[in-house]
């Protein structure tokens, strides 16, 4: 069942490959249309593991583990490809590339999701550079774009690397123990010594998986990538891609030695919520939209990184919320930006008062306003961290500070002033996909338990074992 | 069957049906229902208020919100007689209001976006004022907040409406995040955030950490309430619609911060100092702001100052331990506030939108309605007898004054206050409606019977509030009603002073308003101050547009990396001999190590 969903995921791309000769938008509309096709799959899929042999000699299995987080993410992933392809242009011939390049984003970014075993996740890991690094170099806007895109595939290479180097070195010491050479984490898992290298080698995991998210100081490849990007794709990077290696974190690193990771906690937390409060700041400075809400979702990020480091289950459940919305709220921000510059700033409310509507939606939720989807995961993360991390947790609240700060700065550079002659509200597809954006972040913000209640069987229990 | 949960849900509702689908609907469409909503808002209130009677606390639950574990607020309802209270007012003042905008606001464009937002307000204030769990209390709070940054920022075509509406979100925010810690404090204390076991847990816990709390979310009410620090905001807000001015900053919203600290005021006794810290906050703000309220030119500062300098008296009330009589003067205030603000709009579009009282003056003849509320609404706030506003006031004088430590002070600032009061009081009544005519601005008086109704019953309230049992609705036995203030010392006091200073103002502005005072003007310099202590520091450190300092970091390594590639480069240069020099060398000296190990 669980390889159905990855196998929906390719009958998609083949269909959209097969649409693209009829067509850029033919094209995008099935890829706008066929991810939610994925979605009944991935809710009636049974929880469990399925196993595939690889290497048969070897005890090399390839592990798909359909858990609470991974199913949410899924559907996350099916959301956030559809929406970025309807925010992805499609007039010429050419652009029919774009589009399967994010549904190749989406079902790399469903096997991370989903992979049970280390080596799994590595190989749909890097099979997830492939299309972003298409979109920025083929695709992307700025005579900087090649040097961004390899900047980025540089970093991200990197960092799988440093993730692939720990992983190694984790099944090789935990080979005896277990009797095998296995990635599968259920059979790592409480095989692993709790030892100065295992402290080392899960650093090093967690280092090269935190350069996706990515976690300042290690973000250096974002902004000329983010600013690089087309507008769909960079939807995509931030509402989805940027989750699979914090996912990663919940599902297949804390669990290989749990006391371990949380030793970790104290040097990832100050950095996360000091990096968190940076980005914000750099968000403030900036006055391109899309320069922004690149920094806008670096900010974010480091709470849900914050959260999951807390050793709290209600931190941890909070930040896997929190990725969801992030998921929704961050592609909406790039939305706006693009709209907004699309149409020029100052006077938008005045002269384009839909426009103005939903971009306060989509501000607000990123201010962390209560009723809208951000909160919830914000105040969980926070509230669940208290205890553990009380000035961290400062940190980040002050934070919201600068976040109303950047919020209300682009509200009002945008749509202060008087109305201008010539510039035109949101079209139809702009309505559609912010109409898409807005109904999920007030139900994800009114009824958040909605998506905790689905998560809750796995993330209860993870990731704390014994205290450290 | 309860149905306190549509009191917030039908106010919400509205909002959304008119914010997205207004433009579908005409115009007066739109006014009728929106007013319609909120009459029937208020008497679905009033029902339910007279469904309780007073008895016990209902509680309705309304929905499953974040439930996370132990985090686990609920979307509750809970009706006792603080909240009652407060919603009561909220809704009247609320409805009035809302009249009186369709008249104020006859000729604008967006009407509907008005009517929508403030719809919105309404429902996120009741929602603070309803909840039970202190993070749906949480969710409203914010919610009034944003809704107050839209509304003032409500005529977005002039930037400078929307940087006041920014100030008031920002400035409230840095408290809000004060409140937001206390949040996680109780949380972590006391597994949950029902306000009721919250105060449970704080009762037996330790006192340390409970009196921290306390502190954080004291703070909080600070910013929300425009005292000392945050006092900034509160004046700028005037750029929003009168009707704005009267129901968000000075009837309803500003004065969460007083309600929060009511209802959570058995926390406030955990440690005698938290109501010195308290008391001392309020008597100070309520000095400040009065001074500076005497040096405005813009009439709705007057007003804002004085509503600042006023909620300072309620936070006397407070930190004395008196919660009933705060509440007693938010509740008189609300009215007589709300009157103050609405009158004032009666006479700013008048005058066409003309604020500046150096401006005004004679209007006692062209607007004998305006000038009659006024008189009513000034007396009340000058607290003299019999309006509304003195007995509410004389319950925190009184409640003070017997409070242990600081208690005495904060009361003889409290008479100063009323000096103060009822100065700029004066001074405004002379610079608006004594003299004579200004004869560069006709006043027209335009107010229809939309107006004038909503302002009149707003000034029998003003009046009349005063013999409201409030105390005793709030569960303390009333000291022997309004005859008791009639003859406390302390009363007559204030009274004097109150004469006094009325007095002094009056011989001060015989000749008009004068000269502006410019420190006064400007609130003290405390904007100047801020502009340089932390503004601008913070602005320069953040910059326009800066490029990522870390980004060097990242450069740096890839430009050792070239470098290091460079040096590589230059061992590959076709020299065999020196190659396999280097290359044995490395490998001797790398056994070496090894042996060495």
């Amino acid at each position: 069942m669980t390889l159905m969903i990855l196998g929906a995921w390719a009958a998609s791309f083949a269909a959209v490959a097969f649409a693209s000769q009829r067509g850029a938008a033919m094209t995008r509309a099935s890829a706008v249309l066929l991810p939610w096709a994925t979605m009944p799959i991935v809710m009636a899929a049974p929880a469990g593991a399925t196993h595939l042999a690889w290497l048969t000699r070897s005890d090399l299995t390839l592990t798909l583990t359909l858990d609470g987080p991974g199913r949410v993410m899924a559907l996350l992933a099916a959301f956030v490809t559809s929406l970025a392809a309807l925010l992805t242009p499609a007039e010429t011939p050419r652009d029919a590339g774009r589009f399967l390049a994010l549904m190749l984003g989406g079902f790399a970014a469903t096997g991370t999701f989903l992979a049970g075993d280390l080596l799994t996740f590595f190989g749909f890991y890097e099979l997830m550079l492939a299309p972003m690094f298409i979109l920025v170099s083929g695709y992307g806007q700025g005579p900087g774009r090649g040097r961004a895109a390899a900047r980025m595939f540089v970093a991200t290479q990197l960092g799988g690397l440093l993730f692939l180097l720990g992983a190694i070195g984790i099944a090789a010491r935990a080979q005896a123990a277990v009797g095998a050479l296995t990635f599968d984490v259920a059979r790592l898992a409480g095989h692993v010594q709790a030892d100065a290298t295992t402290t080392t080698l899960l650093a090093l995991m967690v280092a090269g998986l935190l350069v996706k998210a990515p976690v300042v100081p290690l973000h250096g490849w974002l902004p000329d990538a983010y600013g690089a990007s087309p507008t769909g794709a960079v939807a995509q990077f931030s509402g989805l891609l940027s989750k699979t290696a914090l996912v990663a974190l919940v599902r297949l690193v804390a669990p290989l030695e749990p006391s371990t990771f949380q030793s970790l906690a104290p040097v990832v937390t100050s950095v996360a919520a000091a990096g968190g409060l940076y980005a914000g700041l750099l968000a403030f400075s900036q006055t391109q939209p899309r320069a922004l809400a690149a920094w806008v979702s670096v900010s974010h990020l480091a709470v849900v990184v914050l959260g999951l480091f807390a050793g709290s289950p209600v931190a941890t459940s909070g930040a896997l919320l929190l990725m969801l919305a992030h998921g929704v709220s961050s592609p909406g921000l790039f939305a706006l930006a693009e709209a907004i510059e699309a149409r020029g700033t100052t006077g938008l409310g005045a002269s384009a008062p839909r426009l103005a509507g939903f971009g306060l939606v989509v501000l607000f939720a990123a201010a962390g306003v209560p009723g809208l989807a951000n909160f919830a995961g914000e105040f969980a993360v926070l509230a669940g961290t208290w205890a553990s991390f009380p000035l961290a947790v400062t940190v980040a609240q002050a934070t919201v500070v600068v976040a109303t700060l950047y919020a209300t700065s682009l509200f009002a550079l945008a749509c202060a002033g008087p109305a201008r002659d010539g510039v035109s509200d949101l079209d139809g597809r702009e309505l559609g996909a912010f109409a898409l954006v807005t109904v999920v972040l007030l139900t994800l913000g009114l009824a958040p338990s909605l998506a905790t209640d689905a998560l809750t069987p796995v993330a209860a229990p993870a990731p704390i074992g014994d205290a450290p | 069957m309860t149905l306190l949960p549509f009191v917030v849900a039908l106010p919400l509702a509205t909002a959304a049906s008119l914010l997205i689908g207004g433009r579908w609907l005409e115009r007066a469409l739109t006014v009728f229902l929106s007013v319609l909503s909120a009459w029937v808002t208020a008497a679905i209130a009033a029902r339910e208020i007279l469904a309780w009677g007073g008895h016990d606390v209902v509680r309705a639950v309304a929905w499953r919100w974040i439930d996370i574990g132990e985090l686990s607020p609920v979307i509750a309802f809970q009706l006792d007689a603080l909240s009652a209270l407060m919603m009561g007012v909220v809704v009247l003042v609320g409805a009035a209001v809302l009249t009186y905008a369709t008249w104020y606001l006859r000729d604008d464009d967006d009407l509907t976006r008005f009517h929508g937002l403030f719809h919105l307000f309404a429902g996120a204030m009741l929602t603070l004022c309803l909840a039970d769990d202190l993070g749906v209390l949480f969710a409203g709070w914010e919610g009034v907040g944003v809704a107050s940054f839209l509304l003032i920022g409500f005529w977005w075509q002039t930037p400078d409406n929307v940087r006041a509406g920014r100030k008031a979100f920002v400035v409230t925010r840095i408290g809000d995040v004060a409140m937001a810690l206390a949040l996680f404090g109780a949380w972590t204390e006391a597994g949950t955030l029902r306000i009721e076991a919250v105060l449970d847990a704080a009762a037996q816990g330790p006192v340390d950490v409970w009196a921290g709390i306390a502190v954080l979310l004291w703070i909080g009410a600070l910013g929300k309430s425009g005292q000392l620090p945050f006092q900034v905001w509160l004046p700028d807000a005037m750029a929003g619609p009168t009707p704005v001015s009267a129901m968000l900053h000075a009837a309803t919203m500003v004065v969460a911060g007083v309600y929060l600290l009511a209802r959570m005021s058995p926390l406030l006794a955990v440690d005698p100092m938290l109501g010195q810290l308290v008391m001392a906050g309020g008597a100070v703000t309520l000095v400040f702001a009065g001074l500076a309220a005497l040096g405005q030119t813009d009439l709705k500062r007057v007003l804002a100052w004085s509503t600042v300098s006023q909620i300072g008296y309620m936070f006397v009330g407070l930190g004395a331990g008196a919660p009933a009589a705060a509440m007693f003067h938010f509740t008189t205030h609300a009215f007589f506030k709300a009157l103050l603000f609405l009158t004032a709009g009666l006479v700013i579009e008048s005058l066409h939108h003309e604020q500046d009282i150096r401006k005004m003056g004679g209007l006692r003849g062209q607007l004998p309605f305006a000038h009659l509320m006024f008189l009513v609404g000034g007396a009340s706030l000058a607290a003299l007898p019999p309006f509304s506003g003195f007995f509410s006031k004389d319950g925190i004088l009184e409640h003070a004054l017997h409070a242990p430590g600081l208690g005495p002070v904060a009361a003889a600032a409290g008479v100063l206050g009323s000096a103060l009061t009822a100065a700029y009081v004066v001074r405004t009544y002379q610079a608006v409606f004594g003299g004579a005519p200004h004869a560069d601005h006709p006043a027209h008086d335009a107010s229809g019977l939309m107006a004038r109704v909503p302002v009149a019953g707003l000034a029998v309230l003003a009046i009349a509030a005063g013999a409201l049992p409030v105390p005793g609705w709030l569960g303390v036995a009333s000291e022997g009603g309004m005859l008791h203030a009639l003859t406390t010392p302390i009363a007559a006091v204030s009274v004097v002073a109150a004469l006094i200073g009325g007095g002094w103002a009056w011989r001060a502005t015989a000749a008009g308003v004068g000269s502006e005072r410019p420190f006064l003007a400007s609130g003290l310099g405390f904007d100047a101050l801020y502009d340089t202590v932390l503004a601008r520091p913070f602005l320069g450190l953040v910059g326009t547009d800066r490029q990522d300092p870390l980004a060097s970091l990242d450069r740096g390594l890839g430009l050792g990396i070239d470098a290091l590639a460079g040096v590589n480069q230059r061992t590959q240069d076709g020299r065999v001999r020196r190659t396999l020099f280097v290359a044995v060398a490395a490998a001797v000296a790398l056994i070496a190590w090894w042996e060495v190990q």
